[in-house]
This record gives C-alpha cells, structure tokens and sequence, in this order.
C-alpha cells in the first residue's frame, strides 16, 4: 500500500519540476505554441497587403493605454464642420449636411407608401454583414415603418450560398468576377456597387431565384425583380418565368450600357427563372427583390475588404445604377479587416477610407452617407482575453475621413458600451461575439442592428425638433 | 488576510474547474491534510465533506445551498423510508424527494424554457425573474441579479445522484445512511460532483467505510488517467475548440459546407475529449484519496450500433436512464411496440436533461429514433455478412453520432439547418485545403485524436503498462514534462468544460 503522505511527496516534486522546467522555458522565449489565437480564419478572405511601415508595428500593444489613442483631426489636416448633431454622448455624429440628405431621405421614405415609391439604403460592408447580419434587422425596423418588402440586391450567382433569404440556383457555368482580386473574366469588365460581376462561360445559362422554403417573413418575399446587365456587343435573348412556366421572352440590344430587365406582379412566395441566350456572355451587376414601394434595404458584403473599391469601380455605371436603384442612403461599415494590421498610426487607413469617400461625395452630393465604425474587439494574449486598444485608433481614423467628407459617423465601439465591449460581449450567454472576439454572432449582430436603428431614430427626432 | 480571502472567495470570472491553476493548489492542500487524518474515518469523511463544499462554493458560488437542501431532503427521507412499513407513507416520501429534486431542477434549468415556449406558442409574454433571488433580497437585502436565471453547476448530476439513492432505499435495495456527514460527503464529493460519473450510492458508501487501500501501481494508474485526462481536455478538446470548430459553429453561413464538415468531425472529437477527458481527471483525483469511481467513457465511437454507443457514452447517464426511466415504464416486457415508445421517451427525456431547449429534445429523439430503426432492421441486417454488417454498422454509427451533435453544438435550430444545407449546396472541396493549410495543427490533432482512440485496447494498455511499471523517478519526469506541455497548450487559460452547463 502507498501511504498517502509519499503521493502527497511525489504530488509536490512534480509540481516543482513543472514550475522549474516552464520557467527554463521562459528563460529562454522556448514557446512549442504560440500565445496568442490566430487572427481572422475566415478562409477565402483576401490577403492584404496594406502599406504600413514595419517600424510601426506594435510590439507592446498596451503601451496603447498611455497614449491619447486618438488621431488628432488636426495632424490630418481635418477640421469639423461648422454644426454638428451629437446623439447620446456623440456616439452618433452627424454634420449639418448630413443631416439635411438624411432629412430629405426620411421625407421621402414617409410618403413612400402614398406615392407608391421604393427608396433604398445600401448597407455595404465586410464579413461583419454576411449573411444579411446587422443589414436584416435594420430591414426589418425601416420596413415596419415606412413599408416595403424582398431581400434588396443581390448578385445572381452566390457559390458560397452567402445569402440568407433566398436560394439561387444556377444553370449552366457561372463564374464570378471581382474588382479587387485578380481572375478569369471574358474581357475587360465594369464594376458596380458589389464590386463583383456575374457572367457564364458557353452560349446558354440560367437561375432561378425564390425564397426559402422556411422563410415565411418580409425579407423572404418580393413581388417586383430588376436584373442589371450589360449586354455587350452582342445582343441578349432573355426567357423569364414562375415556377418552371415559361412567362414570357425579352430581346436586350446589344450596348455597353447597363440595362434593366423587370419582372412586376411576382406571385408572393413563387420562383421566377431566368434563362439566357448570347454568344458572348453579357455581364450580371445584381438583381433587385423588392416590393411595390416603402423602404428596400441592401446587404452588400465584402469579404476581405478594409473599404469599399468605389475607385476600382466604373463610375458611370454606378451613377447609371444609383439613378435606377433611387438610392436614399449608403451606409457604409468596414474596419475588420483592418484590425489584424498592427501599428500605432493608421494615417494610412485614413487615406484610403476618405479617397474610397470622396468618389461617393463627388458622384452622389444629394445622398446622405453614414459609416459605422468599426467594432470593439478583443484577442487572446498570455492566457487572457485583452480588448484590442488599436481599434480605437482605426474607429478614429474613420471617424476623421467621414467628418472630413461632411459624411455621418456612428461609433459602434461606444455604441457596445466602449473599447472593452467585446470581453463582455463575448462572455454573454449565448455570446455575442464569435470566438474570434471580431465577428459578431446572429444574436450580436442582432442587438448591433437595433443599436444602429435607435440612434438613427433619436437622430430623425432630433432633425426633426430642430426643424 | 486581504489577499487570501480574495483567492478563496467565490469568483464568477475565474472558473475552478480542473485546468485552474487554483484547482491544483487546492487539491494539493486537500492530498496533505488527507495523508494527516486518513486513518481516522470520521475525520477522513468531515474533512472531505467540507472540501467538497468549498469546492461547489468556489466553482458555483451561493448555489452551494441547493446542494444542502438536496442533501438533507434526501438524507431525511432515506430515513423515514427506513422506519416507515406502510406503502402509502413510503410512496408519500418518495414523491416528496421528486418533487423536491425534480422541481429544484425544473425551476432553475427548465422554467425560463417553458416560458418562453408558453409565449411562443400563444404569443403571450410572460414576465420572468428569478423568484429565489427576489425572496433572498427581500429578505436579506442582498442585491443578487433577478432578471436571470442562473443555472447552479452539477445540479443535473448531484439531483440524479440523490434521486437514485432514494429511490435504491425505496426499492429496499439499499439501507439509508444514518450519519449525516458520510451522505453529505457522497453526494458533494467533490471530483464528480459538477459533471459526473453520476454515482449510485451502492457503489460509493460502503467504500466510505473501508479504510485507505490504495497499492502504488494503482496510484500511478490514477496519475496516468488524470494526465490523459487533461491531455485530451486541454491539448485536443481546447484548442480544436477555439481554432475551428467553435468559430464556424457560431457563424456557419461564413463558412463553405466543406469546413463545416470538418468541424462537425472536430466537434465529434471535441466533445469525447472534453466529457472523458473531465471523467478520467476525475476518477484519477478520487482514486488518489482511495475512492473508486466507475467509468463514464468505452472508446464510444468505436460503436457498431447506436445502442453499443450509449453503452459506451456517458455509461452512468445511460445506465441511471435505463434503471430509473426505461425499465419502470415497462422497458422490453410489454411487447415491441410499447418497448420502441419506451425507448423514444427516454431518449427525448434524456436529450432534455443534456439542455433546455429544443435542440436536446430533437437531439434525443434524433437518438431515440436511431435506436428504434436499428431494432427494427435488426431481422434484415442480421441476413448480410457479418464482417460487412460490422464495418458498415462502425462507419453509419460514427456518422449518425456526428450528425446528431449539430443539433447538440449549433447556437439555434436556425444555424443547424444552415451547417446541414450547406454541407450540401457549397461543399467548396478547394476551401477545405486551405482553411487546412490556415490551421494546420488543429486538423493535424484532429487525426490523431480518432487515431487514438480507434488503436486496439492492447497498445493503450501496453502504453499504460509501461508507465506504471517504470521507474518512480521516470515516472516524475514523464509527469512533469506532460505537465509543462499542458502549460504550453493551454492558450485559452481553460475553456469550461461543457458538461458544466447540464
């Protein structure tokens, strides 16, 4: 028999030896496994390569705690504009001219049921919004208000089966092409407001579009369908139908603009097909599923991207676009990709947010343009989940590029209750925040959605009391 | 004094679980005042009792009360069962035990779920607080949360254990326990106590009144289970956990069905390492202060048929299933129909103590519906070879298993659905390779986990030989080198185990 004193005696060797052996290890930086998790695992995303100076890279990440952890507006030449509407404790801030677009956009949503018009709000944005996250709820509470229903723009091919609404699925061999990422494409390509375009490889293809089966809801049902296609140099025979009956046949001519092909008086709940005849493929830029009138709210994802690629776009097709789409309101949320990026200065991010900016400013003067910050996030360093103290800087860094283009900024980080947020966020039960500490879960993204909504709403209050 | 009351009072952000730093401390203390009073049983016992108590205090806080009230319910009930001759008084005593554990249970896993169903199915709210904590702050003007309901650790586990007691002195198969301490001690002993093996009091209390018999090769067996344990917990449970398969379980629409599927199989291995992993710890630490525990855990996925697997997983839940549920409801004597509906109301009933929701009541019907298909296929498949039957039975098993823990992992019935339809639609075999290549190591410990646990018994054995049988001063050295590797892997600082939700 072993006396338990002798496994008390080995217990307390062992335990010294262990001490012993990690501390040797510590000594000398021995580490079989890295520390801290691998950021961002999203595979697919696109490795990029943003221009920061290797001298600027955080080696202590807290040494953050010390610094203001602000860009100065001024260092960047910024300065604010004249009046400024702060909602609760300028978590939301919106500059007067913002808020006279936003005004004429809330105007125009009111009477949109009486007029029988359909006004949009494109909500572009990075992985956060996949899926319809965040964008769902927010179509959601404007539908409720002001009408509307159908899940908006899509992209007619979806390998990945992204969206969250309806089902694509396609006939013949669809390829799709992006304005950022290098690939096949049957020439020379325009790109839009997704950044990506639709074409098919042969003389013949097709896609039928419905919603799922379990989705009963508004977002699910459309009674009206817009295709964007360019035809090209050859012309395009179009054959449209519900539910496998053939409805009726269209000839789009030959031009290199883009050109609408619409289907009204969808039965609610029915697919509709669409099959294509060319000899050169035409090129898809989306398709609208929408309802009559009210409010249409688009959910336009970028996996990968840090900003928009409004530069890499064609910017006369997106005027051609926006004209036909009515567009009332951008709302524009990236900056996760841009958090894996670790330095002490994203004067670089600045730049290229407030240039990705100033082409919708330039092109789109009369439509008010809110960006959504980017949100708290933590990591995992030495055992412990810590908050990412850089995502400060980048919420600032747009924050700045937004005031400076009179644009509308929402800071999601305060919005989820400051720069600790996601520790907290991601110990609520169900969490919050996926294990990544980056990505918001459906219900995370649920309550961001609603965050986003109600300062929207005090701000139209506040619009309109000061009007 | 400052500092000290800080480690020992109760902290909701520092789990005390086995992976805890605090939880080895503890132990350590526990081992020597252990080797000081193991000779005398009423000291062994007290002092093992309270440990324990600390330990359900220290891992669930204030909730330590409820172990208590089940405790002295159950104690006093054995022994008026034991003086009571009259059938009506003794069913009496022994509904009272139910409701009293049963409704315990009911209020604090169940209730916010059948209110919730409740206004969902006649769209009606109902406002819901946590009534206990509203009565503790009235009376005592503590400010305890009442707008949630927290679940107290282990009550799924400590309430069967009580139950099954009761219910063995019911039967008469069992005399009651006349000192206080010794049932306090079985029922809060602390290695099982937040997730099991659920312990039948004829195995544990005559052990309380043997002395201290434990051989070195068995203590170095313990030591053995509790590495492998912890091993499997904090090497492959954790980190297959926060690389891959908790991320794309929480956003599978992010996700090509192909990674989806690997965190599915990643799960499968996730969930055995992290509840086996829990039990060998446990058995390990209770053997090391003389206490036998049975196993939980037979290498489940090397199961041929759904009820080889419930043979073999969770062994103390399935086995507590078939002697408290299963056979009273009438079991296989009632003919084949009544045995299949026996069999699907034990199973849902079973999926439902895993979890309130309804994600564990499909799990478990998903499970009970296996079983009922496979005895009903029973005459057919018994015509085809039998080497044929038995790999066949080995891979649809496996596989029906790994199916049945999306329902078990995914955050809502919403996202399941989305893992199942994409799994199918957008199986993208090229994204695979390179979430492979993003992740090596958590796929490469996913191989050698089912590498593992499907070797033959014989080379685990003769692994586990070897280490018994070696030299005491090879075993330290093995024991401290798997302990500093355990310190290198253990990135997240602890994942809680996840059989301390139940």
């Amino acid at each position: 028999m072993i006396r338990p004193i002798k496994i008390f005696l080995y217990f307390v060797l062992v335990v010294l030896l262990i001490l012993v052996i990690d501390q040797l290890l510590n000594d000398f930086d021995l580490f079989l496994f890295s520390k801290t998790r691998p950021a961002s695992p999203i595979v697919d995303t696109l490795s990029l390569s943003l221009p920061v100076d290797k001298k600027k890279i955080i080696e202590n990440s807290d040494s953050l705690l010390a610094d203001s952890g602000t860009i100065d507006d001024k260092s960047l030449g910024l300065s604010l504009p004249p009046k400024v509407y702060y909602i609760d404790d300028s978590t939301l801030i919106a500059p007067e001219g913002f808020c006279r677009l936003l005004a004429n956009f809330y105007e125009e949503a009111e009477q949109a049921k009486e007029h029988k018009t359909l006004i949009r709000i494109l909500h572009i944005g990075d992985s956060q919004i996949e899926a319809d996250r965040i964008t769902g709820t927010l179509r959601k509470k404007f539908q409720e208000r002001y009408g509307g229903r159908g899940p908006g723009f899509i992209i007619p091919y979806d390998p990945l089966r992204i969206n969250a609404n309806v089902h694509l699925s396609n006939k013949g061999e669809w390829v799709l092409s992006y304005s950022y990422r290098k690939g096949d494409s049957p020439g020379p390509l325009s790109y839009g407001f997704s950044s990506k375009v639709a074409w098919f490889r042969g003389e013949t293809a097709g896609f039928t579009v419905g919603p799922y089966p379990w989705k009963r809801d508004r977002d699910a049902q459309f009674s009206r369908a817009k295709l964007f296609v360019i035809s090209g140099d050859d012309s395009l025979r179009v054959e449209i139908g519900f539910n496998s009956n053939n409805l009726r046949s269209e000839s789009v001519p030959a031009d290199e603009g883009i050109q609408i092909v619409e289907v009204e008086d969808i039965p609610v709940g029915e697919k509709v097909s669409f099959t294509f005849f060319a000899k050169n493929s035409p090129t898809f830029h989306g398709l609208t599923l929408d309802g009559e009138y009210g409010v249409a709210v688009d959910n336009i994802a970028m996996r990968g991207r840090p900003w928009p690629g409004f530069r890499l776009a064609d910017h006369k097709l997106l005027k051609s676009m926006a004209s036909e789409l009515n567009i009332g309101l951008f709302i524009l949320q990236f900056g996760t990709n841009v958090l894996p990026t670790r330095t002490d200065d994203y004067r670089f991010y600045y730049i290229h947010f407030v240039k990705e900016l100033q082409v919708l400013k330039t092109l789109f003067p009369d439509i008010p343009v809110l960006i959504i910050g980017v949100q708290s996030s933590a990591e995992l360093i030495d055992n412990k989940v810590k908050p990412v103290r850089r995502a400060r800087l980048i919420a600032d860094a747009q924050r700045s590029a937004a005031l400076d283009c009179g644009m509308g900024f929402l800071d999601l980080q305060k919005a989820m209750g400051g720069i600790d947020a996601a520790v907290t966020w991601a110990k609520q039960e169900p969490p919050f925040i996926s294990s990544d500490y980056m990505h918001f879960t459906r219900k995370g993204a649920y309550e961001v959605g609603l965050k986003i909504w109600n300062l929207m709403e005090a701000l139209r209050t506040k619009i309109e009391e000061s009007n | 004094m400052e500092p000290l009351y800080e480690i020992l009072k109760y902290d909701p952000g520092e789990p005390f679980m086995f992976t805890s730093y605090l939880f080895w401390g503890f132990y350590g203390f526990v081992l020597l005042v252990h080797s000081l009073v193991y000779r005398n049983r009423f000291f062994r016992s007290g002092f093992l009792f309270l440990s324990s108590l600390f330990f359900y205090y220290k891992a669930g806080g204030y909730y330590f009360f409820i172990l208590l009230i089940s405790t002295l319910t159950d104690y006093f009930i054995g022994l008026g069962l034991e003086k009571s001759s009259k059938r009506w008084k003794r069913r009496f005593l022994l509904i009272v035990s139910l409701v009293v554990n049963l409704g315990m249970l009911g209020y604090f896993k169940y209730s916010w779920f059948a209110v919730g169903l409740w206004a969902d199915i006649f769209g009606k709210n109902v406002e819901m607080k946590d009534w206990l904590a509203v009565l503790a702050n009235n009376l005592f003007g503590s400010s305890f949360e009442i707008g949630d309901l927290v679940l107290p650790v282990g009550i799924s586990f400590f309430t069967f254990q009580t139950i099954s007691y009761t219910i063995d002195v019911y039967r008469r198969q069992l005399s009651p326990v006349r000192n206080i301490v010794d049932f306090g001690f079985y029922v809060s002993f602390f290695p099982q106590l937040v997730a099991g093996p659920i312990v039948r009091a004829r195995e544990f209390i005559p052990q309380l009144y043997r002395s201290f018999n434990l051989t070195e090769k068995q203590a170095w067996h313990a030591v053995f289970l509790i590495l492998s344990g912890l091993v499997k917990k904090l090497i492959f449970s954790d980190y297959i956990a926060l690389n891959l398969t908790d991320r794309i379980f929480e956003n599978p629409y992010l996700y090509s069905g192909g990674e989806i599927l690997t965190a599915v199989y990643g799960y499968t291995l996730q969930i055995y390492c992290d509840f086996s992993g829990y039990t060998d710890v446990a058995i390990g630490l209770a053997l090391l202060l003389g206490f036998r525990l049975p196993i939980n855990f037979n290498s489940p996925y090397s199961a041929r048929t759904l009820s080889d697997f419930w043979r073999r997983w969770h062994i103390s839940l399935s086995s507590w299933l078939r002697d408290y549920l299963y056979i009273p409801l009438g079991g296989n004597r009632k003919g084949r129909w009544r045995m299949n509906v026996n069999v699907m109301i034990t199973m849902t009933l079973g999926g439902l103590w895993h979890g309130a929701s309804v994600r564990f009541v499909l799990w478990g019907i998903w499970h009970g519906l296996g079983i009922v298909i496979d005895k009903l296929l029973k005459p057919v498949t018994e015509r085809f070879p039998k080497w044929l039957m038995a790999w066949l039975g080995y891979f649809m098993t496996f596989h029906f298993v790994a199916i049945g823990w999306i329902l078990f992992r995914a955050a809502d019935l919403e996202s399941a659905r989305t893992m199942v339809v994409r799994i199918f639609t957008v199986f993208r075999p090229d994204l695979v390779w390179k979430a492979i290549e993003v992740n090596c190591i958590a796929f490469v410990l996913i191989v050698m986990g089912f590498v593992l646990h499907w070797l033959p018994d014989s080379i685990k054995e003769n692994f586990r030989g070897w280490f018994i049988s070696a030299p005491w001063p090879v075993k330290v050295a093995f024991t401290a080198l798997v302990g500093v590797l355990l310190l290198q892997f253990n990135v997240a600082g602890g994942e809680p185990y996840i059989y301390f939700r139940f």
